[in-house]
């Protein structure tokens, strides 16, 4: 019987916000044990929500837009990315928590956390000394721009590095200030990815070596090479991009077209001649398609202001779902741009079974995001849901650390162990 | 130095963006990789831009000297039998084979898994294609719009009275690659640990629909609490003010408020405004959200990018400058941390590209090689193979390399 690629590794998350999470849920989801290390007496900004209380108004993101009783257990965010991670609390602030950190440490393979660079130092955990402890062990530190350098310590969120490598100035409406341009967060998402890859490198070289090593990702850095052709053009041609919004560099008509609907949009792109034959053949050969100005790509790109107002004539009628039919049978990329409901109702996702139905006590039972990569010898299925603050707690303390029943009842008592943040904690 | 995938060797069919990204990591963590193109035209992306001064060569486009660093070029017909004996010859010894034709292609070459797996059976052959091998859209064609478009998220940005706005240039594709070698890499793990190899059918749509940007929480919200997820107004703005991008001396700044409304006074010098009744909850601020605005404009139309996120850092709350290319390639910081890297090349001199994404202390990003010329290694890859310098010319006249 074959395992999954990373049963038998054991992964503890130290780690903030979405960007850190997300690592950990790609580790989790390829079989590692991957266990959250929390606390009830400080609120980790960003994994259970903003505030352990919010108030009554503060509805988004919450389960039912109801924080309830237990706020901490209903976000989407930790739901989306905590499948499959397990739950134990810890107060880092105080020796103890350090020393059953570093207990932990001892039998773990990989430590990931994504804080502002001075607070695993400050707490006396960074990799120097949990190498000690454990020789083989694969750090991994992300934090905004790096261990070293003047922006060290400047920490932000996915918009603030997304700003700072270029992508806002590249990405807004064509003909408006970047005040219009909405919030990217596509740094964390991929912050997350370069983790998890960096992480089975490493294992595959530890795997030969016996050897451990510390790994650092800048999340600016990791998202850099995305935008690399405005870089290159920059250093090719000290030439400035600035954004084409939806359109492409060399293609059109290329871009966001209005359907049939409330707020209903499809995507269409015109690469090629061959492209352009077929788009004319799906809207039955117009006469302004016919149009000799028309007939090459160079004449079309700069027309493409007049064609795209007569392909949103066309499209407007039509839903977007029936555009993308239309279009794909003439050879011409085209789909629906897809909100929350479409993406779980897709009948492409439904067939390539792109859901599965999972049960939390909180929630209930829903559809998650399956785990994408399909194994021709492994089927990879979510194993258990979000983990409750606290739930493992018994596991961790009693059977990974060996800690005795009135042990585990003084760590009760003394705030380490815990199922439900302090009073103080807003 | 060791590098993390040493003596990984890799058979790489992709081309265009994704596929080669997820090739050009295995490349520059220490993996051989053989690069293999169509004779005479080799992979689309030496005919995409940018160009030094505009004008096309198959050898000098930024996009491809930046994907391609570290991995060898062969060029084989795979539709002739020559071709494919090569390719044969080659996958016997590869640990990896990836492949991103649109489905059906690699069968119709005779080159699908089953036939791979007769003569390697550890190996991992992994396709990468926009929709994937199964399902009714397998055979459609994809953009980078379109893909952005049908994994959601891009509906929920954007003006909500104009249409959705995608991510700039093709960063969408460059996440779909990077997912793509995850899976991957969990192969070449299952293979080291367990002696198996496998087929892996990655599809960019699936993949791009469980990144950690929004999307993979997207349907999860929807189940939640019935918000699809239409685009609005940045209600952070009002309610967490600053958030959101706002104009400064000479550009423009990004705020994230969010959290932080004691720091934002402190900051802005106006503690009175903390326990103030008319801005002390989310709800108060949205009331007087101009006002408020009214206070802050000053502040920042008198400081420039750098003064206002060294200002920002200093009370804790969370910005960043929205810098243009010029100024992310000039940057001081990443100019110190040695971020970009310098590479010679045959045809193009020295340049400059985007160095490694992550630092490994043990095992280290390197660029041992540019990006190949087209079947600059069919030579040396094919001698190896056991083929004479006149089999070679005699198969080049066939048109089989």
């Amino acid at each position: 019987m074959i395992r999954y690629p990373l049963e038998g590794v054991r992964v503890l998350d130290l780690c903030q916000l979405q960007a850190g999470n997300s690592a950990n849920y790609i580790l989790a989801d390829l079989g590692a044990e991957v266990i959250k290390v929390e606390s009830t007496q400080y609120w980790q900004f960003g994994v259970r929500g903003q505030m352990a209380r919010p108030s009554k108004g503060e509805q988004a993101g919450y389960f039912q837009r109801d924080p309830g009783e237990r706020p901490w257990e209903r976000t989407t965010g930790f739901h989306s990315y905590c499948r499959n991670k397990l739950s134990m609390t810890v107060d880092l602030k105080r020796p103890e928590g350090v020393h059953i950190f570093k207990q932990l440490i001892k039998v773990s393979d990989i430590f990931i956390e994504s804080n502002s660079p001075d607070t695993v130092e400050r707490l006396g955990i960074d990799y120097p000394q949990l190498k000690e402890v454990n020789p083989a062990l694969i750090m991994l530190r992300m934090s905004s721009y790096g261990l070293t350098g003047p922006y060290r310590n400047f920490s932000s969120m996915a918009q603030n590095v997304e700003a700072f490598c270029g992508h806002t100035s590249l990405r807004g409406y064509p003909g408006l200030d970047p005040t219009f341009t909405p919030l990217g967060i596509m740094a964390d998402g991929v912050a997350g990815v370069g983790v998890a890859i960096a992480v089975l490198m490493a294992l595959r070289y530890r795997r030969q070596t016996g050897k451990g090593q510390l790994i650092e990702l800048a999340q600016a850095e990791n998202f850099i090479p995305m935008l690399s052709q405005a870089y290159m053009d920059f250093i090719l041609n000290q030439r400035v991009q600035t954004t084409l919004g939806n359109r492409h560099p060399s293609a059109a008509p290329c871009g966001a077209y209005p359907c049939a609907g409330d707020d209903r949009w499809v995507a269409i792109t015109v690469h090629n001649d061959e492209e352009w034959s077929g788009l004319r053949r799906a809207l039955g050969d117009p006469d302004w398609a016919k149009a000799p100005e028309l007939a090459t790509m160079v004449e079309r790109y700069r027309e493409q202001d007049a064609i795209d107002k007569h392909l949103a004539e066309w499209t407007r009628g039509r839903s977007p779902r029936e555009v993308m039919e239309l279009l794909q049978k003439e050879g011409v990329p085209a789909g629906p741009i897809t909100d929350g409901r479409d993406v779980l109702n897709d009948p492409h996702n439904r067939a390539r079974g792109h859901f599965q139905e999972i049960t939390h006590p909180e929630v209930g039972t829903y559809e998650a995001v399956a785990i994408p990569w399909k194994m021709s010898e492994l089927e990879l299925r979510i194993r258990h849901p979000a983990p409750l603050l606290g739930q493992h707690n018994e596991y961790v303390y009693k059977e990974l650390l060996g800690y005795s029943d009135e042990e585990y009842t003084r760590l009760e008592n003394e705030g380490h162990i815990g199922n439900v943040p302090a009073e103080h904690i807003p | 130095m060791e590098q993390a995938l040493s003596e990984l060797k890799v058979l790489d069919l992709t081309q265009h963006i994704a596929g080669p990204y997820c090739t050009k990591l295995l490349a520059d963590y220490g993996a051989d990789v053989i690069k293999i193109e169509k004779p005479g035209e080799g992979d689309s992306t030496r005919r995409m831009g940018p160009f030094p001064d505009d004008i096309p060569h198959p050898e000098k486009s930024g996009l491809f000297l930046h994907l391609n660093t570290n991995k060898r070029s062969i060029t084989l017909n795979l539709k002739s039998s020559t071709g494919r004996k090569i390719f044969l010859e080659l996958a016997k010894d590869a640990d990896v084979i990836i492949e991103s034709f649109r489905p059906g292609v690699m069968a119709s070459f005779g080159l699908n898994y089953e036939v791979v797996r007769q003569i390697n059976p550890r190996v991992i052959m992994a396709s990468i294609s926009n929709f994937g091998q199964t399902g009714p859209y397998r055979d459609y064609k994809a953009s980078d719009v379109v893909l952005s478009g049908i994994t959601g998220e891009m509906y929920s940005s954007g003006q909500p009275d104009r249409e959705p706005l995608k991510f700039a240039d093709a960063a969408i594709q460059y996440g779909g690659g990077y997912l793509a070698l995850v899976g991957i890499l969990a192969a070449v793990l299952v293979t080291q640990w367990q002696g198996i190899g496998q087929y892996l059918d990655l599809s960019l749509m699936q993949l791009i629909e469980t990144l950690q940007d929004g999307r993979a929480r997207a349907s999860i919200t929807y189940q939640f609490t019935g918000d699809a997820g239409r685009r609005v107004k940045n209600e952070h703005s009002l309610t967490w003010p600053p958030t959101g991008n706002y104009p400064c001396v000479d550009g423009y700044m990004c705020w994230t408020g969010l959290g932080k409304w004691r720091n934002v006074c402190q900051m802005i010098g106006r503690p009175d405004m903390i326990t103030d009744p008319r801005y002390a909850t989310p709800e108060a601020r949205r009331q007087h959200a101009k006002e408020i605005q009214d206070i802050l404009s000053p502040w920042m139309m008198e400081r420039t990018k750098k003064e206002s996120w060294a200002a920002g850092m200093a009370a804790g709350v969370l910005c960043g400058p929205c810098n243009t290319a010029d100024e992310v390639v000039q940057d001081p910081h990443l100019r110190g941390r040695n971020f970009w890297a310098e590479v010679k090349h045959p045809v193009m001199g020295k340049i400059t590209i985007p160095g490694r994404p992550f630092i490994m202390s043990e095992t280290p990003w390197q660029l041992r090689r540019p990006a190949p010329l087209l079947g600059e290694h069919n030579e040396e890859v094919l001698s190896q193979l056991g083929y004479s310098r006149e089999d070679l010319v005699r198969m080049r006249e066939a048109g089989a390399v």
